[in-house]
């Protein structure tokens, strides 16, 4: 099935967030947190249930994938479902990634920074 | 962690299923993170998770929704969830689906049995013909159009050189045939001699064989041909491809069969199914009265090159020209206009008057419909109030309004397409036996009436269209929302829903009224018929047709045969009287010829057009007609057909009124003819006819012709009528086997309209109330079993029985007599209609329509009283605990 990248664009904030933390690893769900967390600087705190929206939705768009159960690092010895960034996602990200350096590049944006820092 | 598992719980299961564990393991952590933190953040971590967590659920609930709304694509799998769904629901309640499928069932069988007579009789185009509707029947006709005459061959052949707007016309008359294959009994059958290219102008093609080369139809075969129907061919020649070119012995001489007419083809006058054809060129031998000159007894048809109109003005033009200088009466040159109807098998007028009489069995049909739709209306809404919770579990799922209609509407359509099956079923039966309904005049007369596509696509059409009239008020009202809240104050849905129930009912019962009263009309007309005074007698009376011209014989042998054979038939125990007549009073339609009274005293000096037959010597005693005045026919005057003649009594009074008849002399034609008789007036055509004008002649046996032998008995009739025919086959061994018949039975046919009509709306009116009345009781069954409580007060509150089968026999009889009111009232109008078939019962014959409310009466109280018992005997006390 081909994809047409731009109709996916633009991402919505959150939906870049989580596809971005998991363009360098595979992460379960508390790790998303925590990436989101610390990219944003403290500004993303994600609860469990808008997570797991966010989560099924890109799952049902084909833009992540399951990546199997793991062992938990953490002390309760519960196996955690981990996700991981699909190729379609990958190249989503990507074509976001560049609508928005055009978007940083473009001299509209550059007039707005330079007038109102 | 357990207020964390009661903000899951608020998601859908399925969002729940595939991520619960997750979200509680990402909480989990997010709570031991916190936790490291101090009580602040753990604080702060639930103030803001369990907002976020509540609005999730509340966006997945609504997102839940949305898909479960129909989406465009999957339209067709909604359908067949619906129809499964549906098929699991009709299997689960077999009594309530038997119930409503019988109830269309009756109702579409009621309306398309008539139609398919309708369309057997009236709409199917003749079987086997190319291109049927540019054919059609040519006809002369008077001026006035009302009366038309049969074409000689020199006339036919001008219209079949000459008209350029047909392009080619063909002639054909009835012909009868003894067919006899050799070493086989024979059969006398209807045959047709028709012109040469009779077969190509129909574009008809043969089954087997050829059929007859065009040629000169004046000029004789080498040797004769025939050519048979499918149907003789099988029955007589047992469907052998070799019997196409061997020699079959045909009144008496022998024909080549050259060709097998396709199945279905029985020539163009469907009430006559034809068996044979032979080409006009035999009819020196097979119609030896007759000659291809002048004599008019060919019928015409021809098929359109212009329009009908531009037909119809070339052939009045030719025929004016004919008139000029044809030697026939004066009578018949003056019918010059041309007639053109379509060739469907039916003569235009008996085409108007078998689709009006059918227009009101259709009607009565259509009333059986609609109870049958009322009826199944009320079954469904009641059903739809038992499944109001299934269906407020279902909108609470999700599901839209839209969607249940559009399943209940699935629910109904598959009912009534069951129903629609059901009544096709009905429809065969009920044509099969409209089939055996014996039919007058020839044994050759059969109607196909089977239901074919054109009645199924009706009866589908008509039940399916019944169903979403009466499908989708139930249909609305049950799928309302907070209609259960409603139902269960009582307040203004309930008596909404009553309302519409009993307007239901009331108009189940009236619409059955009016079925009552028609059937109790046709019962009184047929009533009245029989007790008619025909005239004559026809009880005891034994009928032969003896068609001497189909056995071959000439003019000398015919007449000895008759001579011999009437004098063999004298000396059968049991025999009263015999006599000869050339055609039968009520069977056969009499010929009609004009008359010029010669009187003593000339009043006007008019021409009459009256009715006449040959009748032999005996025939008024055998009939038993009295004679008021001079004497009846002689041996003598029959033996040398004399001039002389018997009239009736009117035409006694019309041709010399106030002065004696006999003895005064009429001119037919060039004879004179001397009156020695007048006869009591009988009916000749219908029973409802006003005396008519009536002209016995002496029979001329000498010609070979069909002439009737009736034989009145004393005792015994069916040993004297195989005497009888067994008197005829020892004459001559050769002839086919004889058809011997109760007169009685060919008289009856005169009442075949009434008969079938009473028979027909009888049983339209049993099958209607049946419903109507199903449908009372089912409504007061239903209103007490909401009332057990109340009625259940009232007992234990010392009401007694009586009160209270009372209170709800009074809620039946007030439905009913609002129904038998409506019904009267429209009966008054609708059997209006009936006028002309109720020979001369008035529409507002009280005697039928107060029997008509009597049985209704009885039925409508029986449907009331047994639901209302039911009611005084429950028991109070359980009543009042249930609830």
């Amino acid at each position: 099935m081909a994809h047409h990248i731009p109709d996916y664009l633009p991402l919505k904030p959150i939906d870049f967030e989580l596809l971005l933390a998991l363009s360098s690893e595979d992460r379960h769900g508390y790790g998303l947190v925590q990436a989101v967390s610390a990219h944003s600087g403290g500004l993303i705190e994600l609860d469990p249930g808008n997570l797991y929206r966010v989560i099924k939705r890109l799952l049902a768009d084909g833009l992540v994938a399951e990546a199997g159960h793991r062992d938990a690092a953490g002390d309760d010895g519960e196996r955690r479902r981990y996700y991981r960034l699909t190729t379609l996602g990958g190249r989503v990200l990507a074509a976001e990634i560049a609508r928005l350096r055009d978007v940083l590049r473009d001299p509209l944006t550059r007039d707005a920074a330079r007038r109102w820092s | 962690m357990h207020g964390f598992d009661r903000l899951i719980a608020l998601f859908p299961r399925e969002f729940r299923d595939a991520f619960g564990v997750e979200m509680r393991g990402v909480f989990a952590a997010q709570l031991a993170a916190a936790r490291q933190r101090g009580r602040a953040a753990v604080c702060r971590l639930w103030m803001r998770t369990t907002p976020r967590m509540i609005g999730a659920a509340w966006r997945e609930h609504r997102a839940a929704r949305q898909r479960a709304r129909p989406r465009r694509a999957s339209r067709l799998g909604e359908l067949r969830a619906d129809l499964r769904l549906t098929a699991r629901l009709l299997i689960r309640r077999p009594g309530f689906t038997a119930a409503v499928v019988a109830a269309i069932a009756i109702g579409v069988g009621a309306v398309a049995t008539i139609f398919s007579a309708v369309n057997a009789i009236v709409l199917r185009p003749l079987p086997g013909t190319r291109d049927g509707s540019a054919l059609v029947g040519i006809e002369r006709r008077s001026p006035d159009m009302r009366d038309g005459a049969s074409a000689s061959y020199l006339l036919y052949a001008q219209i079949r050189d000459r008209a350029r707007s047909l392009d080619g016309a063909a002639a054909w008359s009835r012909v009868a045939l003894a067919i006899r294959p050799d070493a086989r009994d024979g059969a006398s059958i209807a045959g047709a001699i028709v012109s040469s290219n009779y077969f190509a102008v129909l574009g008809v093609q043969p089954f087997r064989g050829r059929f007859f080369d065009v040629l000169d139809d004046t000029r004789p075969l080498a040797e004769p041909e025939i050519v048979v129907s499918f149907d003789l061919w099988q029955r007589q020649l047992d469907a052998d491809a070799a019997a196409v070119g061997r020699r079959v012995h045909v009144n008496g001489a022998r024909y080549r069969i050259v060709g097998v007419a396709p199945p279905g083809f029985r020539g163009v006058f469907t009430p006559l199914k034809i068996d044979a054809w032979v080409p006009l060129s035999t009819q020196p031998h097979v119609r030896p009265q007759r000659d291809l000159t002048h004599a008019p007894w060919l019928w015409v048809f021809g098929r359109l090159r212009a329009d009908r109109d531009r037909a119809r003005a070339e052939l009045t033009d030719l025929f004016s020209s004919w008139a000029q200088t044809s030697p026939e009466s004066a009578v018949i040159r003056a019918y010059t206009s041309a007639r053109l109807t379509p060739l469907t098998g039916l003569p235009d007028d008996a085409r108007v008057a078998i689709l009006s009489f059918s227009g009101v069995l259709m009607g009565a049909a259509m009333l059986v419909l609609l109870i049958a739709g009322a009826n199944a209306s009320s079954l469904l809404a009641a059903r739809a109030i038992s499944r109001r919770r299934e269906l407020n579990i279902r909108a609470a799922l999700g599901a839209s309004r839209g969607r249940l209609i559009r399943q209940l509407l699935t629910e109904t359509l598959v009912l009534f397409g069951l129903g629609a099956g059901g009544g096709l079923a009905v429809a065969w039966a009920g044509t099969a036996a409209l089939e055996r309904v014996p039919l007058p005049g020839d044994a050759a007369l059969a109607l196909e009436l089977s239901p074919d596509a054109r009645v199924v696509t009706f009866a589908i059409v008509v039940a399916l269209a019944v169903g979403v009239l009466f499908g989708i008020g139930p249909a609305l009202r049950g799928t309302k929302r907070h209609l259960s809240a409603a139902m269960r104050d009582g307040s203004a849905g309930a008596t909404r829903r009553s309302r519409i129930t009993h307007l239901l009912i009331v108009g189940q019962l009236a619409a059955s009224m009016v079925l009552l009263a028609t059937a109790a009309l046709f019962a009184r007309a047929l009533d009245r018929g029989a007790v008619t005074d025909l005239g004559f007698n026809p009880a005891g009376v034994l009928s032969l047709r003896v068609n001497t011209e189909s056995f071959g014989y000439d003019d000398a042998r015919a007449a000895a045969f008759l001579t011999t054979l009437r004098e063999r038939v004298t000396t059968i125990p049991g025999v009263t009287a015999s006599a000869y007549a050339s055609l039968l009073p009520l069977a056969e339609t009499p010929a009609n010829v004009t008359v010029t009274p010669r009187a003593a005293v000339l009043t006007s000096p008019t021409e009459l057009r009256v009715f006449t037959a040959g009748v032999g010597d005996g025939y008024f005693e055998t009939l038993q007609i009295p004679l008021v005045a001079g004497r009846s026919f002689s041996t003598t005057e029959i033996a040398n057909t004399a001039d002389v003649a018997v009239v009736s009594e009117t035409l006694s009074r019309r041709a010399w009124p106030g002065a004696a008849a006999v003895g005064s002399v009429l001119r037919v034609g060039s004879r004179a003819i001397t009156v020695v008789g007048v006869a009591r007036d009988t009916k000749h055509v219908s029973l409802d006819e006003p005396p008519a004008a009536f002209l016995y002649r002496p029979i001329a046996l000498a010609r070979p012709s069909a002439v009737t032998l009736l034989v009145r008995t004393q005792d015994r009739p069916a040993a004297a009528a195989m005497a009888v025919a067994a008197a005829m086959r020892a004459i001559d061994p050769t002839l086919p086997r004889p058809a011997v018949t109760a007169f009685a039975d060919d008289v009856g046919h005169a009442l075949l309209p009434q008969r079938v009509a009473a028979v027909v709306t009888g049983i339209l009116g049993a099958g209607g109330l049946t419903l109507a009345a199903i449908g009372l009781y089912g409504a007061l069954a239903f209103a007490v079993g909401a009332r057990t409580r109340e009625l259940g007060v009232r007992r234990a509150l010392g009401a007694r029985e009586f009160d209270v089968v009372a209170l709800v026999a009074w809620q039946g009889l007030r439905l009913a007599g609002a129904g038998i009111a409506i019904g009267l009232g429209l009966a008054f109008v609708a059997t209006r209609a009936l006028d002309a078939y109720l020979l001369g019962v008035s529409p507002l014959d009280p005697i039928a329509l107060s029997a008509a409310a009597g049985i209704f009466i009885v039925v409508a109280l029986a449907a009331t009283v047994i639901p209302a018992r039911r009611a005084a005997r429950a028991d109070p006390i359980g009543a009042l605990r249930s609830n």
